[in-house]
């Protein structure tokens, strides 16, 4: 077990692209500058990075579609489905139950626009680049993003926010989610930018193998020798190619051009087996290449190593939990929110019973006075009976912490530090409703991002 | 035409064979400084099935979760259905399991004398086994239990098909055997065994097939919790392990489960290319579960009609062992998987410090390893 300083001082310098002359700068990702209509902006979310926002600074969102066990949902390129109607009973999009059941707290439950507001476009407004016009069904005019109509969230309060979405969590087992929309990363097109649990990886495109860093280098210097090559392969450069921004080319050898990014020369590891791998971060002097750095969790947190890789844990190693759930009406609405229906949760933890569910997941309590740096975590009271939201002098109503706006949890079957007995605990492998370990690094599955 | 170069492996495989387990040391056989590797290319649920299923499954097979919410939710019941009160709630009751009755559902645990397994306990009990080999006193209490799940049978049970699959695909569940201080792979009454999590992929053949002769690292980065010291002895070219209670991998790659199995031994017939044969033990009865349903969703389970929480009734009443202290009621049940390993050659080190364990216990047989 590290503690949380040590992923603040050690691992910052591996999770992030920081040269020894460029120590605690904390780098956001360079993004391509696209024609944008007015009234537009790009804000660089701290974890998302560089998304889109409206006029007030609301983070937008797409809904693609997505094909579930059975049948489809979400949009189609030019075809805006969210609306006002308010669905009533499940669509039987997931195998193996049925459509037609009576959703949860039907009676209170919003149609998609409540939830979902159009990003709709004044009179006059005139498309640019990938930003198109699309007319609504109810006649009305809506922004879209290469062909995909535009959303905001009505979770996300002010700019920075991206609590409807994340382009790191979502296969198809948990639904037709909403992802966040921003430009493209600024990389060369020999490279990729992933979105894993630790930041922006930096990978080759055509292969997703992760690029890394030295501390054997220098600034715009390859230190890498005959053994060192035997193991690091130089990300070599097309003759052509010339620098920009925080790209630039070094001659490692004569006659041999090789990638630098923030001045560091660039590498794969030849060891490397797996696309997103952060393998070669355990050797010594070498780290992987983020573009920008997911921000490190409230001091206290640790890191601890599993048999899969590495799990986020409370102050004692605890591991920590998050709550996964989407909904199965036609709509897909986030089932996993404090203001969304329990029943989801409960059913999972305990059966329908509030109190067994914190026996079996109890919240992570935030001490009192407890502060985060950052959006993505931060401390609400809830009261434990409703799961929902509650006000700081409600009778019974605890002070916890929260990930991306939702609490997290622990699991009552964990008894040590890198326990993991609640991971993928719940419907469709803890994607649709349940729980997933809050991973930081998974060298064997998918559970911390990237590829398998 | 074969060139000399090309054919000389073929020839020592040829060798190989015909000398078998006899030429233990030979030049080019596996078996070097006395030791050799194998990795796990197979694995299924030892499930014994009568030629139409009629003996072991008298009423025929399991309903699945599909069948059974429709059993108990009728569709024509002229009901409408509310998701807390059907959906979520067989979901709650999956996930918290109890040993309640289910009077509306059905359960069928196998039936008969004749099940594949070990004698765990070295007795001959009542609810013991025979095996298809006339061996009495077989313990694999979960043969009732998974015995007419369509999921575990042959030839193409749902489970028994993506287990395979997964073996191959997904490296987490890579488990790697490595005998150390043998003298002969025959009879030997005295070898060290210890079990790895590996960190590489399967090879295959052009037709698919495992090959032997492959590499694999250990994973000793996040594998420790998988690595076991047994003592084993093999007589007339069979490998059995002292029982130990360990740990292993097993996961249908959506999540990172594993199981845990108590008194755990094989009972391996070895060559220098493969080893097949059993495992067996007392599995803890909340791991399998809880590893069951993290593996395999209830849509996956559908596909072979898995009832999870009548399973879990029928595990708990035919638990045989490792009593609660303090509710006297049995947390395990004995349990038998049929197994199958290709010669391996177990890498100890990462390259640049490496070595490979048969090659560096041979540097003091040079000779014998025929470098």
């Amino acid at each position: 077990m590290r503690q949380i300083v040590g992923l603040i001082g050690v691992l910052a310098a591996a999770f992030a692209m920081l040269p020894a002359h460029a120590k605690n700068k904390q780098y956001t990702e360079d993004y391509v500058r696209e024609p944008m209509p007015r009234g537009f902006k790009v804000i660089v979310a701290e974890f998302e990075g560089p998304v889109y926002a409206d006029a007030n600074g609301k983070t937008l969102y797409s809904w693609p579609i997505t094909n579930l066990r059975n049948g489809d949902a979400g949009e189609q390129k030019g075809k805006p489905t969210c609306d006002d109607h308010k669905y009533t009973e499940n669509a039987g999009l997931m195998s193996p139950y049925p459509g037609g059941l009576e959703l949860p707290e039907v009676e209170t439950r919003p149609s998609c626009t409540d939830v979902w507001p159009p990003v709709l476009a004044k009179p006059g407004a005139e498309p640019v680049g990938k930003w198109t016009i699309l007319e609504r069904k109810d006649g009305r005019k809506q922004w879209a993003y290469d062909g995909y109509a535009l959303y905001t969230s009505v979770l996300d309060r002010g700019p920075g926010d991206v609590f409807g979405g994340s382009e790191l969590r979502g296969t198809s087992e948990a639904g037709a989610q909403r992802k966040p929309v921003g430009p493209p990363p600024n990389v060369p097109p020999q490279f990729a930018v992933r979105t894993v649990a630790t930041g922006h990886l930096l990978t080759i495109g055509a292969t997703g193998r992760s690029v890394y860093y030295s501390d054997h280098d220098e600034p715009g210097k390859s230190n890498c020798d005959r053994k060192c090559l035997h193991d690091w392969l130089p990300v070599l450069a097309p003759e052509t190619v010339r620098p920009q921004g925080e790209w630039s080319i070094i001659e490692s050898s004569p006659g041999v051009k090789q990638w630098a990014f923030r001045k560091m020369p660039l590498y794969t590891r030849a060891l490397d087996t797996r696309g997103s791998s952060l393998e070669g971060s355990d050797v010594p002097g070498w780290h992987n290449v983020y573009t920008q750095l997911a921000p490190p969790p409230p001091e206290g947190f640790t890191v601890n190593d599993t048999h899969s890789g590495q799990v986020l844990g409370d102050a004692k190693g605890m591991t920590i939990y998050i709550y996964n759930c989407n909904d199965d009406a036609v709509d897909q609405l986030a089932c996993n929110h404090p203001d969304t229906p329990q029943a989801y949760r409960f059913a999972i933890c305990g059966r329908g019973d509030p109190a067994l569910c914190l026996k079996n997941f109890p919240y992570v309590i935030a001490p009192k006075g407890a502060k985060s740096n950052s959006h993505i975590w931060s401390t609400m009271y809830i009261d434990p009976q409703t799961g929902k939201k509650a006000t700081r002098d409600a009778a019974g109503a605890l002070h916890v912490w929260a990930y991306r706006d939702r609490p997290v949890y622990y699991c009552a079957r964990d008894k040590k530090p890198g326990d993991i007995e609640c991971d993928t605990f719940g419907e469709f492998n803890g994607a649709r409703n349940g729980y997933k370990a809050f991973w930081l690094r998974d060298d064997f599955g998918g559970n911390a991002g990237g590829s398998r | 035409m074969q060139s000399y170069h090309s054919m000389k492996p073929a020839l020592a495989g040829l060798l190989g064979c015909a000398l078998g387990a006899a030429t233990a040391q030979a030049a080019d056989s596996p078996l070097r400084g006395g030791t050799i590797g194998y990795v796990l290319t197979h694995k299924n649920v030892a499930i014994w099935q009568s030629p139409d299923g009629k003996v072991e499954c008298p009423e025929g097979l399991n309903d699945g979760p599909r069948e059974q919410f429709k059993t108990l939710y009728p569709p024509d019941a002229g009901v409408r259905y509310k998701f807390v009160e059907t959906q979520l709630e067989r979901e709650g009751q999956i996930w918290n399991p109890t040993t309640e009755p289910e009077p509306k559902l059905h359960f069928k645990e196998a039936q008969g004398t004749t099940a594949i397994g070990l004698n765990l306990d070295g007795k001959v009990g009542p609810n013991d086994f025979t095996s298809p080999e006339g061996e009495p006193g077989i313990d694999n209490q979960m043969y009732r239990v998974l015995g007419c799940v369509d999921n575990y049978r042959g030839p193409d049970g749902s489970y028994r098909h993506f287990i395979q699959d997964y073996m191959r695909k997904f490296n987490y569940n890579r488990f790697l055997v490595e005998l150390t201080n043998v003298d002969d792979l025959t009879n030997d009454d005295d070898v060290d065994v210890t079990l790895y999590r590996g960190k590489d992929p399967l090879m295959v053949d052009t037709l698919g097939a495992y090959t032997p002769g492959s590499t694999h690292r250990i994973d000793f980065r996040w594998g420790k919790s998988f690595i076991y010291h047994l003592k084993g002895k093999i007589k007339d070219g069979v490998l059995t392990t002292a029982p130990a209670d360990v740990t292993f991998p097993e996961s249908q790659a959506r999540g990172v489960p594993y199981l845990s199995v108590r008194a755990w031994r094989v009972k391996l017939k070895l060559t220098p290319e493969s080893a097949e044969g059993l495992m067996a033990g007392y599995t803890d009865i909340e791991r399998y579960y809880n590893s069951l349903g993290q593996n395999w969703s209830t849509h996956h389970r559908s596909y072979g009609a898995e009832p999870m929480t009548s399973e879990y009734r029928s595990m708990r009443r035919n638990a045989d062992a490792y009593p609660d202290p303090q509710t006297g009621e049995n947390t395990a049940i004995s349990m038998a998987w049929e197994i199958k390993f290709v010669q391996a050659f177990i890498l100890h080190e990462e390259r640049g410090e490496q070595a490979i364990s048969a090659v560096q216990g041979a540097s003091a047989h040079s000779q014998a390893a025929g470098e």
